[in-house]
């Protein structure tokens, strides 16, 4: 990398966070115009996002070394803030900005009410700003505030529609967001008290397994699978998830549940490191197991269509705890799971896009009276049918070269000899059908005979942000090497 | 007796006294978070728990020779920003639920798990008649 690169990239970090920031407190101070400034606002964190990856990337092959670490102020660690940025959280910062950036176009179109229009864009962007500040972070007490950030602004956005049912939705989704924050915090003091020091770097060269350690991957672990909705902590999601407007629900199921796996992730291969033994990655993929049968059957019995997506996300998420024990045998497979939280990311956003869609055509979300709007919107089914197809992992979409990758990895566990092995392939394979199944029931509708009608009109946004969506999703199979490729550039990893 | 009570006072160094307490507050928030229903005190059950995790920080920042450390002691501070503005959130959320259902009790359940039901965004059906199951002694009627 040349010298010129090497300045920039810290400072297209900091500029990143600054930026972000900068537009969601402008949002705040200036309601009236919140939706300009928010969309002029997204394209520009979408362009810094886009600029930051190529300098990024331009600076490739010394992935051996650190991260890209920035220390803000000047203070170094162990007293300053450490921003870092490496290819894992470079990845999951592009997927942030895409599905950021097709939230609010959407959102320009099903957000029109004068007075929610400027309470919707202020905490979005917030939200959005929390999401990079919490990527871009490299301190433990840090990480701590960018989830409350998160979780406080996700928590007024399912409140948004003031119904008694998503006020309720909204509270039980905070006293979940806080308890988990509280139990993450503990952990960190935990740590802190063993080691003083907060910054993951340092805490990653200075742990061993001693007990604090297990305490503390125990406390932060069980918060943030609770925060992920990871089985068998997910009851929240549902009804959180269900009841809050499209976009709102687009952006939970689709970044903010992936953040705090992001999180999970981030502290297994670094600080909790050690701690990991197979016992440990067999129970954790047998949960994986449970959340994929479980999520599915709840998927195949929900009334709602809304439901049925919210539902969908609990049995995908098990397919990222399956991945636990294939990543004790085969530690390159962490590369998989995180292209698989991508493409789902991008395909659960525009299934609950399209879902939103239909919605606000019909006046409602009930499966059973919703056939004449399906049979009358045929672009929106055909995003919702696309999406559907990559969460189902079928030839030639994102969905199936991750799920290929995974099953791969887990005939490789099956080689080596683990019993387990056979389980997690055949849950692999088994939640497709079972996906298969419930997407069918989504768009099976739209294909019987019957009365067809395209219901109350909606933006032009509402009917084409779904299916580009869709369409990025199903072909991120395409980006799949490149993908891999940044994500290979993370020091410290297998 | 007297023995024991010196046992006590030994174990009570502010090394141990701190993170046992703020462990033993940390478990009883959790406890009453569980059990209630009524959000006030299941708010307050919360609060409990985060003043557990800052009292084992504060134990933390005692530990060891010389004056405490500071660092620690601006991470409570920071905690406690935190935790009451998440606390003025959700008594916020709390209001306006009791407004709108009567009750300051979570609607029981996901509202959408049968083909049957009224669809979520009807809310309204349910500020006339509060939600379907009372909640039990903790909240009496007004």
């Amino acid at each position: 990398m040349t010298p010129a690169d090497a300045e920039l990239l810290p400072a297209g970090i900091a500029g990143l966070v600054g930026l972000s920031l900068a537009v969601a407190v402008l949002a705040t101070a200036w309601t009236r115009q919140a939706h300009r400034i928010g969309l002029l606002g997204a394209l520009a964190v979408t362009a810094w996002v886009l600029g930051l990856s190529a300098l990024f990337l331009n600076a490739g092959p010394d992935s051996e070394t650190a991260a890209t670490r920035v220390a803000l102020g000047g203070w170094d660690a162990p007293l300053g803030l450490m921003l870092q940025l490496d290819g894992l959280s470079m990845t999951l910062l592009v997927l942030t900005a895409v599905v950021g950036l097709a939230t609010s176009l959407y959102s320009l179109g099903y957000v029109h009410d004068r007075i929610e229009r400027r309470q919707f864009w202020p905490l979005w962007l917030w939200l959005w700003a929390g999401l990079n500040m919490l990527l871009l972070s490299g301190d433990a007490f840090n990480l701590y505030i960018t989830l409350e950030v998160v979780s406080l602004s996700a928590v007024a956005l399912v409140a948004l529609t003031g119904t008694a049912a998503a006020v309720s939705g909204a509270m039980r989704y905070l006293l979940v967001n806080i308890l988990g924050s509280l139990s993450f915090l503990m952990g960190v003091v935990l740590l802190f008290g063993e080691h003083g020091v907060l910054d993951l770097v340092l805490l990653e060269a200075r742990t061993e397994a001693g007990p604090a350690e297990r305490m503390a991957a125990v406390l932060m672990t069980a918060g943030l699978m609770l925060k992920a909705a990871l089985f068998p902590l997910h009851v929240w999601l549902a009804p959180a998830h269900g009841s809050a407007p499209a976009p709102v629900s687009a952006v939970l199921s689709g970044l903010v549940v992936t953040g705090s796996f992001y999180l999970i992730l981030r502290l297994w291969m670094g600080v909790f490191a050690p701690l990991a033994t197979p016992t440990f990655g067999i129970l954790v993929g047998l949960l994986g197991v449970g959340a994929l049968v479980w999520g599915s059957l709840q998927a195949l019995r929900a009334g709602r269509l809304k439901s049925i997506v919210a539902y969908s996300t609990v049995a995908q998420f098990g397919y990222l705890l399956v991945a636990f024990p294939l990543m004790l045998v085969d530690p390159d497979a962490w590369r998989v799971v995180v292209f698989f939280a991508v493409v789902h990311a991008l395909a659960k956003a525009s299934v609950f896009l399209a879902a939103g869609t239909l919605q606000h055509a019909a006046g409602h979300d009930r499966l059973a009276d919703l056939g004449d709007v399906l049979r009358g919107r045929p672009r929106t089914v055909f995003a919702l049918g696309l999406a559907g197809v990559s969460l189902m992992g079928l030839p030639f979409t994102g969905g199936f070269i991750a799920k290929y990758l995974l099953l791969e990895a887990g005939l490789g566990t099956v080689l080596a000899g683990s019993v387990f092995g056979v389980l997690w392939v055949l849950a692999i394979a088994g939640g497709g059908l079972l996906a298969a199944a419930y997407v069918l029931r989504m768009v099976a509708p739209s294909f019987q005979r019957g009365r067809a009608d395209a219901g109350e009109a909606s933006s032009p946004w509402m009917d084409w942000v779904p299916l580009g969506l869709a369409t990025v999703a199903a072909l991120a199979g395409l980006a799949g090497t490149l993908t891999l490729n940044t994500l290979a550039l993370t020091p410290g990893a297998p | 007796m007297s023995g024991l009570a010196e046992t006590v006072v030994h174990a009570l160094t502010p090394g141990l006294l701190y993170p046992t307490g703020g462990a033993t507050l940390f478990a009883l928030g959790l406890y009453g978070l569980i059990r209630r229903h009524h959000l006030v005190l299941r708010i307050l059950a919360l609060n409990i728990m985060g003043s557990g995790v800052f009292m084992v920080l504060l134990g933390v920042a005692a530990r060891g020779e010389g004056p405490p450390d500071p660092v620690a002691q601006a991470l409570t501070l920071t905690g406690i920003v935190v935790a009451v503005s998440a606390t003025a959130f959700a008594l916020g959320l709390v209001v306006h639920l009791t407004r709108l259902t009567g009750h300051a009790v979570m609607l029981p359940g996901p509202p959408d798990d049968d083909a049957a039901m009224a669809d979520t965004s009807r809310g309204e059906h349910h500020a006339d008649g509060g939600p379907d199951a009372p909640p039990s002694d903790e909240d009496p009627p007004s």
